[in-house]
């Protein structure tokens, strides 16, 4: 209805006209080229067109381990970001302990952090020349850390607060009256928490959930700087290929399978979003 | 009693109550004709007509959905007309821009600019226009004043109360010196007795500006009938009825109308042919016809739209009647002429609602309800009670 | 007050887990980051030997100092042309057909829902060859954080346009005021707050973004995040930590001289 109140000057071609400056800029400098990367990698050597690229990295041994490493990586992180996310978000809500105003603060911010930042903190926490290192370094403990649960713990520190966001402002959104009703009627404090404060968390788990899960797939600054030789994720791999092998359509190739995951947890994460506006 | 339009207004031009002798022969500011209005496939506002003349406050009255916010937004230009023209001051502004109508215009939740003080609010029409800053300043002054804000210029909207921010939604309206001031529902967010105060704020207004014309959009009769010069009441994006308040209420042109004003009880009745009881005409030039419900017979007023016969509706308003005397002393016909009808039913039950009593009465083929006043004494429930009410208060309707 | 009547031991105990967690989490990186600017050496438990000559260095030397200025300039540069495409692009779309919007909608956030790599990857692919031969050009890097800092300019002012209060436009429209007079004083004033908001959180974004602009800055524009990279991966950890300090510092500046103005240029 909103749509037919629209004002009459000047015709519905007219007002679309207005849209043609911003997404020419912007189908300039993004959406032509991801189109010409797409071209780029269905492009066989012959100049004609063809899968010879894809059926390349598919055989070759690295894609198939960085696409096994990127998922072990960010599923395991964001396993752990649900529950240190579920378990904050609770807190700050229902347990306020001293500070907690400052916590929201600081993971307010953490979201406008370059996220290598992290990882070049965790070097000194956890690396070689880090204080865990020397605390672990008694019981035989070699740099562990530096590894896959390096990267695991870097991510977890930065995408918690992606999972915490949404679900404070569903717990800010909760009727405190169901809860009371809940405890009036005989349920303790655990049986209020699962039977009514989590299903109203859910649909925001889910949301903050897949958009961690997202990130933690596209993430490359961590793993850039902490130099997992045995942790190529398909980002890195990417990286690889164009900027130490020049293998331009290689590169592409597995670009295009990275954006098709990104793309897919991404809608999955729309429709959360939806249902939460609903 | 003419006043009084009726519903189709192809067959019959809407008669106008002139706000004073002799307005008439102006120029109306706003003169809407046949205009149609759809949102996508739904009709919302079908060939209305309407006037205003300077001096006029005109309020628009129906249910929400009736198509009364719709019909002002197409006058302010916000809603595209798809048939029909809208001509403002003598000049056809249908396809106009809303910023070349020179109305002004005042909502429901005020629209007051937040980030704009009080007086930036009131300036914003004529800093539009580029007057000088002289002027622009001299006309806040006197349109703060007018509404009684002056002393709160330098104040942001959400540091005033709702009535405040109704006055100075008004004063900014005002202050572009507009044609025709259009008011959308401007009292339905304000709680009740603030409402009666800003109804009387209008009318004092309306006073001081004796030539502006007010477009009124509201859902409350009682708002319309305190302010109105005519109502026109809308239904189903139509014209229903039009005339001035007194007119609509005394003698409503229809069953939908009867109903939006007051507590009318419609009774099903059989208009009584010639035969038995003539239809005739007193001195005065009201017309007459008897008419019978449950074998007792009663006189009616007709007006141009009555039915002349067969079944038709009897509108009588619950606070028309009256306790009847006891049988034995009211003769008929000799009572100086001050002729009563008589309605006898059962009691079924009565309420006491502070000054008056409601009594609901079986007829057997229908139920009438009574206000009596507090203090008579009325039969209890399940006993006989005789109602009587004068004919000029009983309305003939055809049925819907 | 909240809902749920924990007992008081099992609230003392909850808040102590979350607060142990906080610090734990998000508190050491900071401030470890923080020591470790001022470290001269970490071989113990806690770093050694404090000093200001990590920060020094990075003051003194051209190469630090010339990737802040790159960041800097970078980041505002982009920043100013998302701000206007985003807004432009929210302003323009939000009147149109269901369809037509979420076309623009994808339009705007695809850049940032694919890995920043691929967005990289794209442009070095397309404009190495002509006819836009513009690899190893700064205007490029700016480009290339434009289009990803344009989803959050987008994104904020689309969430702006929707929470401005109803009726305002028209009334402005109906008081006199011209489309571009309304645009001005009503649409774009009550929008401010919004673009800014997202003024900020992309200014912030484009001074840390490493992933693109890895991948195609040209010699001599090395970002401060590029050279983060390199000096980490030379294991000049000390100087890497100290640009980073360097780098949050230079943002946060930028930010609050942003709110400064924004803030003058309401009274």
């Amino acid at each position: 209805m909103r749509a037919a109140i629209g004002r009459d000057h000047g015709l519905a071609a007219w007002r679309s006209a207005w849209l043609a400056p911003p997404v020419a800029a912007l189908g300039l400098i993004f959406a032509y080229p991801f189109a010409w990367m797409v071209g780029r990698a269905f492009s066989a050597p012959d100049g004609g067109y063809g899968l010879a690229a894809f059926e390349a990295i598919l055989r070759s041994r690295g894609f198939i381990a960085s696409l096994l490493a990127t998922g072990r990586i960010s599923l395991t992180a964001t396993a752990i970001c649900v529950v240190l996310g579920v378990t904050l978000a609770l807190a700050i809500r229902f347990a306020p302990f001293p500070g907690a105003r400052v916590v929201s603060r600081v993971i307010d911010a953490y979201l406008a952090f370059p996220s290598f930042l992290i990882a070049i903190a965790l070097t000194f926490v956890y690396g070689s020349s880090g204080f865990l290192h020397s605390l672990l370094a008694g019981a035989g403990g070699r740099s562990f850390l530096f590894g896959f649960w390096g990267v695991v713990i870097a991510e977890v520190t930065y995408y918690t607060p992606f999972v915490v966001r949404p679900l404070l402002a569903a717990l800010d959104s909760l009727d405190i009256a169901q809860l009371e009703a809940a405890s009036s009627l005989g349920a303790r404090p655990i049986e209020v928490l699962r039977r009514i404060v989590l299903p109203a968390m859910m649909p925001s788990l889910f949301a903050g959930g897949s958009l961690c899960l997202l990130l933690t797939i596209n993430e490359f600054g961590i793993i850039l700087i902490m130099g997992v030789k045995h942790s190529i994720t398909l980002p890195m791999l990417i990286y690889g290929k164009a900027i130490e092998e020049f293998d331009y359509p290689g590169a592409s190739a597995v670009a295009i399978c990275n954006v098709a995951l990104s793309l897919s947890l991404y809608l999955v994460y729309r429709s959360a979003m939806r249902r939460l506006q609903r | 009693m003419s006043s009084v339009g009726i519903e189709s207004p192809a067959t019959e031009s809407p008669i106008v109550t002139p706000a004073k002798e002799g307005e008439n022969e102006r120029p109306p500011r706003i003169a809407v004709r046949g205009l149609g209005v759809s949102y996508g496939t739904q009709r919302v506002l079908e060939a209305i007509d309407l006037e205003v003349f300077p001096g006029e406050v005109v309020v628009l009255l129906g249910r929400s959905g009736s198509g009364k916010s719709t019909l002002l937004r197409a006058i302010a230009g916000f809603v595209t007309a798809e048939s029909g023209s809208i001509v403002l001051g003598g000049r056809d502004l249908t396809r106009a821009p809303p910023h070349a109508r020179g109305l002004g215009l005042v909502v429901q939740n005020y629209a007051l600019f937040p980030h704009m003080r009080v007086e930036e609010n009131v300036a914003f029409g004529l800093r539009a226009r580029r007057r000088s800053r002289a002027d622009t300043m001299a006309a806040v002054t006197r349109f703060l004043d007018l509404v009684g804000m002056g002393a709160y210029r330098q104040r942001y909207p959400r540091e005033l109360s709702g009535g405040q921010q109704q006055r100075v939604a008004l004063a900014r309206a005002l202050a572009i010196e507009p044609d025709a001031l259009l008011l959308d529902e401007p009292l339905s967010a304000l709680d009740a007795p603030l409402r009666a105060e800003m109804i009387e704020e209008l009318r004092r207004l309306h006073e001081r500006l004796p030539d502006i014309a007010v477009v009124h959009v509201t859902h409350d009769q009682s708002e319309a009938m305190a302010l109105a010069d005519r109502i026109v009441l809308l239904h189903e994006g139509r014209i229903v009825a039009q005339g001035s308040p007194r007119a609509l209420y005394d003698r409503p042109p229809n069953a939908r109308t009867a109903r939006f004003f007051g507590q009318a009880n419609l009774l099903p009745v059989t208009i009584l042919q010639g035969a038995e009881r003539p239809a005739h005409t007193d001195a005065g030039g009201s017309a007459w016809s008897p008419v019978c419900i449950a074998g007792q017979t009663l006189l009616a007023a007709t007006t141009t739209s009555s039915p002349t016969n067969g079944r038709a509706l009897l509108c009588v308003r619950a606070s028309e009647f009256r306790l009847a005397r006891p049988s034995g002393a009211a003769g008929d016909g000799s009572d100086g002429g001050a002729r009563m009808n008589v309605l006898q039913g059962r009691v079924r039950s009565v309420h006491w609602l502070g000054a008056t009593q409601r009594l609901l009465v079986d007829l057997g083929e229908a139920t009438i309800r009574a206000e009596l006043p507090e203090r008579t004494t009325v039969p209890r429930p399940g006993e006989t009670i005789a109602l009587e009410f004068a004919p000029e208060g009983a309305v003939l309707l055809a049925e819907e | 007050m909240n809902g749920l009547y924990l007992t008081d031991r099992a609230r003392r105990l909850w808040a102590t887990l979350a607060l142990t967690l906080c610090t734990v989490v998000f508190g050491l990186p900071l401030l470890v980051l923080l020591l470790a600017s001022f470290a001269g050496h970490w071989d113990a438990l806690w770093p050694s030997s404090p000093t200001w000559a990590n920060l020094r260095g990075v003051l003194a030397s051209a190469e630090e100092r010339a990737a802040l200025w790159h960041s800097v300039a970078t980041a505002g540069a982009a920043t100013v042309c998302a701000l206007v495409l985003g807004a432009w692009g929210a302003l323009a779309g939000r009147r149109l057909g269901r369809r037509t919007r979420i076309c623009v909608d994808t339009l705007f956030v695809l850049p940032i829902t694919v890995p920043s790599v691929t967005v990289g990857l794209a442009l070095l692919v397309t404009f190495s060859r002509p006819p836009l031969l513009w690899n190893g050009t700064v205007s490029l890097v700016v480009l290339t954080h434009v289009a990803l800092v344009a989803s959050y300019a987008y994104a904020n002012a689309k969430a702006g346009l929707e929470r401005l209060p109803a009726h305002l436009e028209e009334m402005a429209a109906s008081l006199g005021g011209s489309p571009w007079f309304v645009l001005r004083k009503v649409t774009l004033a009550l929008l401010m707050p919004h673009l800014l908001a997202g003024a900020a959180l992309g200014f912030a974004l484009s001074m840390g973004e490493l992933g693109a602009t890895i991948m195609l800055y040209p010699p001599g524009w090395a970002t401060a995040p590029v050279e983060i990279f390199s000096l980490s991966d030379r294991g000049s950890v000390f100087s890497a930590a100290a640009l980073s300090l360097a780098l949050l510092a230079a943002t946060a500046t930028a930010l609050v001289a942003l709110e400064r103005w924004a803030a003058s240029r309401r009274h």
